[in-house]
């Protein structure tokens, strides 16, 4: 019973983990050898201007105030957007610690919307949204590996919400949104670096983050 | 719209995965930054967690620790010298007491008219480990106050009174084999000093007794084996008798860990836990590395299967990231990532929390965070607003 109940449970175990082990797979083949790494010991003794492209996949969420208009009543809710991100993003560094960085992202995911509201009766789930986000921000390089940066961001989004058959006018967050972000880079190898970012935004919309990894080159 | 959910959640998951892809220990698994990977080290118990040994006591003090109340003419060897019990002045080499406290203040919905604040006394122990000269034979006892669940909102009865919350025996019968038996921590996973992370309390690895999904210690015989590059241990788990007979869970887990580069470990764990009140299996693969000298990233990726009694299975996931930096000596930012979801349905929640904040280890014996949570849920039910959450904590150790 025991060596049964073992087997159903390895057998569920590789199911469900094959996947992830074989992209794993591929990420460690790939992964810089150890004197590669040792040459992020320390910054390059370098006078030139360096420069850095970074090609990130991302998954990313912010939130939206909704506006629910009846033409007679109004009611206020919330928009969770979730998503992922494709990004390119350009370093620039002219002195050994900092720089700046600019980078655009293409953006798409779902959202859900309504549901906490007492006056009117809303809901959704699974809205498609497509957009993108644009960024210019001051970093530096803590060390070798690990930089760090902020700056302003603007988000650029498309979502249409249905009313339900309900006749409501709904509006949440704007379009184009404005907004500061920070940023955390971890270089896991020369060419992989780890990225965390977290950010405000302006209008009826509230915080954003994202993890993400890039290739960095 | 559930085929796009799951289109989205592989993608996501390809996302996180491959970078962050995928270690347990409740000692301080992220001190990988500084080289090293087993908490063999630093810790009496091989698997992490509990009282420090000489090396470990020295090396936060001497390595770890900020140096700022020192003068500068005291050399990191005398600030080592200073890590004892009581000091500089040197104990016969038999006994090692220890006292430890740590507690948390969490204060929830900041800002919002929910405001609530409530501290929390989450660790009181004192105890002693008695060795042999090399260390080949050992045991250990702590007696702590083990809060009830009434404490953590979790419903009333367990007990909250002081206990003996950790005893074993540790032999090295083979060089590099261990074998441990007693009541400590089962065997699984990152062991993330946060209990109440997403990770910990869906593991079951709570710190209070009669809890539906578990305490964290148990009564087991552990077999370790560790070598330099890398370690593979198997927990036997019999209930902690601290539970009520219901609640107690017998099972077995299982963690292995492999270095896969220069202070880079990749590692998988299974458990498989029963009580009359729940039958719980998971498994997990982790990663963690150093980044640079004191700064790490580490990452765990797990699948949790519930059968509570007499209700329906649950078969879900979490992830945790944690990304360490160091500031200066003594002082990290440290942000974490963690996802959870109950079941792999489109109608099942997934619950982000997302904290950044500083650890601080402004002497030795003594540290101190204190962090900012934001909690997020992706719900086809209803769409919340996100809650804010401020944690501070502190910890001494003597």
């Amino acid at each position: 019973m025991f060596h049964s109940k073992f087997l159903l449970l390895t057998k569920k175990i590789v199911k469900r983990i094959a996947p992830t082990l074989l992209i794993g797979g591929i990420f460690f083949s790939h992964m810089a050898s150890a004197e590669e790494l040792n040459s992020l010991d320390e910054f390059p003794e370098t006078h030139k201007t360096q420069q850095f492209t970074t090609i990130s996949l991302e998954y990313l969420s912010w939130e939206e105030l909704l506006r629910i208009d009846s033409g007679s009543q109004l009611d206020n809710a919330y928009a969770n957007f979730y998503g992922n991100g494709l990004s390119f993003e350009r370093e620039t560094y002219s002195s050994l610690r900092s720089g700046v960085a600019l980078s655009a992202a293409f953006l798409f995911g779902q959202a859900n919307a309504g549901g906490t509201q007492s006056v009117l009766t809303y809901q959704t789930s699974f809205k498609k949204w497509y957009g993108g986000m644009v960024t210019a921000r001051y970093t530096y390089r803590m060390t070798p590996t690990i930089t760090t940066s902020v700056g302003p961001m603007a988000l650029l989004r498309k979502i249409s919400w249905p009313d339900n058959g309900t006749g409501y006018s709904l509006k949440s967050g704007s379009d184009v949104n404005l907004g500061l972000l920070g940023e955390l880079g971890l270089r896991m190898t020369k060419s992989w670096e780890a990225r965390l970012e977290m950010g405000t935004l302006a209008f009826r919309a509230s915080t954003y983050w994202s993890v993400g990894l890039g290739y960095k080159y | 719209m559930r085929n796009n959910k799951l289109l989205l959640r592989i993608i996501s998951l390809v996302v996180v995965s491959v970078l962050f892809h995928l270690d347990r220990a409740q000692a301080y698994p992220e001190f990988i930054a500084y080289g090293y990977s087993s908490c063999l080290t630093c810790h009496f118990n091989g698997e992490g967690g509990g009282p420090l040994n000489d090396y470990g006591r020295a090396l936060w003090s001497a390595e770890i620790a900020s140096r700022l109340l020192y003068p500068k003419s005291m050399s990191d060897e005398d600030i080592g010298n200073q890590s004892g019990f009581l000091g500089s002045k040197e104990l016969p080499y038999w006994i090692r007491p220890h006292i430890k406290y740590r507690g948390m203040d969490m204060v929830q919905n900041v800002r919002t008219h929910q405001q609530s604040s409530k501290y929390y006394q989450m660790q009181t122990d004192v105890g002693a480990t008695f060795q042999d000269p090399v260390g080949k034979y050992l045991a250990t006892i702590t007696f702590g106050n083990v809060p009830s669940p009434n404490e953590y909102a979790l419903g009333q009865g367990g007990i909250q009174h002081m206990l003996p919350r950790e005893y074993y025996v540790r032999v090295e019968p083979i060089k590099t084999w261990w074998v441990y038996a007693g009541l400590l921590d089962k065997v699984y996973g990152l062991r993330n000093v946060d209990h109440s992370s997403l990770q910990r309390t869906h593991q079951g690895f709570n710190v209070h007794s009669d809890s539906l999904d578990g305490i964290d210690s148990s009564q087991s015989i552990i077999i370790h084996k560790v070598t330099e590059k890398w370690e593979v241990a198997a927990d036997a788990f019999f209930g902690n008798p601290q539970d009520s007979a219901d609640y107690r869970q017998t099972g077995y887990s299982s963690m292995g860990e492999v270095e896969v580069g220069e202070n880079k470990r990749l590692g998988a764990s299974v458990m498989s836990a029963k009580s009359t009140k729940l039958k719980k299996d998971m498994a997990a693969i982790h990663y963690r590395q150093q980044i640079f000298k004191g700064s790490s990233l580490m990452f765990e990726y797990g699948f949790i299967e519930d059968t509570p009694q007499g209700s329906d299975q649950t078969t879900g996931s979490y992830n945790l990231l944690e990304a360490q930096v160091a500031l200066t000596r003594g002082y990290f930012w440290k942000t974490t990532v963690e996802r959870y979801n109950q079941e792999f349905k489109s109608e099942s929640p997934d619950q982000w929390r997302w904290s950044t904040g500083f650890l601080m280890f402004p002497m030795p014996r003594l540290e101190l965070r204190a962090e900012l949570m934001n909690s997020r849920q992706f719900s086809n039910q209803s769409a919340q607003d996100d809650s804010w959450t401020f944690l501070g904590q502190v910890h001494v150790s003597l």
